[in-house]
């Protein structure tokens, strides 16, 4: 069990989505650069730091889809709006701020299903994941074939592989697959992962949201 | 337990309703080789047998005992038959965990003197066991035609119609596994078992769920035969009627099916797939690649089948030019040579046997199982099929033939050929040939 997750467990709280992608971090898994704020000063300091356009998202221990709760605030532009959205955002957790990417969105997650143990899943990502239901499942652990394989079972896999653009960094997915199966193979505490959206480009990938649930 | 010498039938009774009647005469209708103990404490003779009071009494060895008591009476014969140094027990009997509470507190009772004595139990909740092989039915209905699929299920309807489908079109069954209650003996022991039975070819599974999913996959993985799997309890409302049916956890189904992925188990959709692809699986040869060609008398029922090809990967490929040129000579001026090779409706068995023979020996490169579509009256196809018989399967479909393809469809089946009563099923059989051959 990692650190993280022991503190996280002992607070009696999940782990932030800073903590989250720390952890993230430790097993090689490529996440959007971030910094965390306590004060306004700090995140003008951070947010200059990136350049305009950020994102701002507020820091929870309970697991929630941020976004359900407007605890995301996208394309800010000026330092005004890094302010406004801090002061509406912040907590004792600070607020998360990041660069503000697009990408192909991925979605990639896991969970410990009590018949089979830990089950990575991929697909579509973004808002709409359960609508369009464009998922596909395999037990941890699994070898990189099996991996391309879940891989193209999906319809966005068809993207991934290049429709009307260049072809995305599928051997970038595939790593990050095989590190997420080994992350949920050691560390069993973790009941459910979600990476959503994990961001594709041609040349890399890059988890822009994470969420555990312990 | 499957290849038991000598059985003793526990509740064996002279009445023709019970069940006790049932199995001790199945057993012996069904030509039982070994010796067969009846046990009843009221009954001095049943069907022509010596009847014991109980287990301790009988002089010779016992392999298996089948247990059809009431349930408060199981424990106490199950200990004398740990006394007695049986180590295979079958438990019919009902009234256990499936009903809970006390239920519950007498199936854990039977799994500590199981335990104490080292006896492994299939049940209790079953219905029975059967292998043709050993001319052992020890369940019902007698079924006693010897074939190559061994049927484990948790449903005793499921596998009794499975069973009776393989007698009626003549292929019949390695062995019939009554799962029930599962208490000990379960799927991953029963994969290991038949893996290795010399007698099985295909391994068909009905169940509702697995306890433990990794020990199911890593023995499905091991095994070296192809294991077909039907598991309901897709939707919420089917998960809920799996608990209440055998308390079975069904569990998400896209993982079950990421597990069957991974394991190399073909997974059936429906009743229909489950026989199909068993008997496809059992009854025709390997299969090594996806293209196909089709020789029909119908176009209507060949492109059925093109479209059910077509979405699961396999090529329905253009006839090469100089195939169609030798089919030229054997065939009549209207007959259609693209794929599908259709003969059209005064098509005759001489025909079929020139076409698939040329088939065969013009596109051994290019083509890697020929579906036949039979799709009109006609005779003496069985002698045309069985002739044409390769190392190549030869799927074959018959459809619209009337009285001709009822008696020649059995003539097949006789002799081990499997026939599809529909092109889409007849197609589908490919199908779950290319999942296990890859």
């Amino acid at each position: 069990m990692d650190e993280i997750i022991k503190k996280a467990l002992e607070e009696n709280r999940f782990p932030t989505e800073a903590e989250c992608r720390e952890l993230l971090k430790k097993y090689g898994i490529p996440v959007l650069d971030y910094g965390v704020a306590y004060s306004e000063k700090e995140a003008l300091k951070i947010a200059k730091k990136f350049g305009y356009p950020v994102v701002l998202k507020m820091l929870n221990i309970k697991g929630l889809h941020k976004s359900e709760v407007n605890g995301v605030r996208l394309d800010v532009r000026s330092d005004d709006e890094v302010v406004k959205h801090f002061n509406e955002l912040k907590s004792e957790w600070g607020v998360l701020i990041s660069p503000m990417v697009k990408g192909l969105e991925l979605f990639v997650g896991a969970f410990q299903d009590e018949q089979f143990g830990a089950v990575i899943s991929f697909g579509t990502g973004g808002k709409y994941v359960e609508v369009y239901k464009d998922v596909s499942f395999r037990i941890a652990p699994f070898d990189k074939n099996e991996a391309i394989k879940m891989i193209d079972e999906t319809k966005v896999s068809i993207i991934l592989r290049g429709y009307r653009d260049k072809p995305k960094n599928l051997d970038a997915v595939v790593d990050l697959l095989l590190k997420l199966s080994k992350l949920m193979h050691e560390n069993p505490e973790i009941k459910e992962v979600d990476l959503n959206p994990t961001f594709a480009f041609d040349d890399r990938i890059t988890v822009a949201d994470a969420r555990f649930i312990l | 337990m499957f290849y038991a010498k000598s059985i003793a039938v526990v509740g064996a009774s002279p009445d023709a309703r019970k069940l006790g009647h049932t199995i001790l005469k199945n057993l012996i209708d069904g030509g039982f080789k070994g010796e067969l103990y009846p046990i009843n404490p009221k009954a001095d003779e049943i069907l022509g047998k010596k009847v014991y009071r109980n287990l301790i009494e009988i002089e010779g060895e016992v392999d298996l005992a089948v247990i059809v008591v009431p349930s408060k009476f199981v424990p106490s014969v199950l200990e004398d038959a740990g006394k007695k140094g049986i180590r295979n027990v079958v438990i019919i009997t009902g009234g256990f965990r499936e009903i809970g509470g006390e239920g519950e507190k007498l199936e854990n009772e039977l799994l500590e003197i199981a335990k104490k004595y080292g006896i492994r139990v299939i049940g209790p909740n079953c219905q029975g066991i059967n292998n043709t092989h050993n001319s052992m039915c020890a369940s019902w209905p007698l079924i006693t035609k010897k074939g190559k699929i061994a049927i484990i299920s948790q449903s005793g309807t499921v596998s009794a119609a499975f069973a009776d489908w393989l007698e009626v079109e003549n292929f019949g069954l390695s062995c019939f596994v009554s799962l029930g209650n599962k208490s000990d003996v379960n799927e991953v022991d029963l994969i290991e078992f038949f893996s290795n039975d010399e007698n099985t070819k295909v391994i068909s599974l009905y169940i509702e769920g697995v306890k433990d999913g990794r020990a199911f996959m890593n023995v499905a993985k091991e095994c070296k035969k192809p294991i077909v799997v039907l598991k309901p309890g897709v939707t919420e409302r089917g998960k809920k009627a799996v608990e209440s049916h055998t308390k079975s956890m069904a569990g998400r189904d896209e993982v079950f099916e990421a597990a069957c992925k991974q394991a190399k188990i073909i997974r059936a959709r429906d009743f229909e797939e489950f026989y199909d692809f068993s008997k496809a699986l059992a009854y025709l040869p390997k299969l090594d690649g996806n293209r196909v060609l089709i020789v029909t008398s119908s176009g209507g029922a060949a492109i059925l089948a093109i479209d059910v090809l077509e979405r699961h990967g396999f090529n329905v490929i253009y006839t090469p030019e100089e195939l169609k040129e030798k089919l030229r000579e054997v065939t009549p001026a209207h007959a259609i040579l693209d794929n599908p090779i259709d003969l059209t409706g005064d098509a005759n068995a001489e025909m079929y046997k020139d076409v698939i023979e040329l088939s065969i020996e013009l596109s051994q490169d290019y083509v890697d199982a020929i579906l036949v579509v039979l799709g009109d009256p006609i005779e003496g196809a069985s002698e045309v099929i069985e002739q044409c018989w390769n190392e190549k399967p030869i799927v074959v479909c018959y459809t619209g033939g009337g009285e001709v393809e009822r008696e020649e469809t059995k003539k097949m089946q006789s002799k081990e050929i499997p026939v599809f009563s529909t092109p889409e099923r007849a197609a589908k059989a490919l199908v779950a040939l290319r999942w296990y051959y890859g």
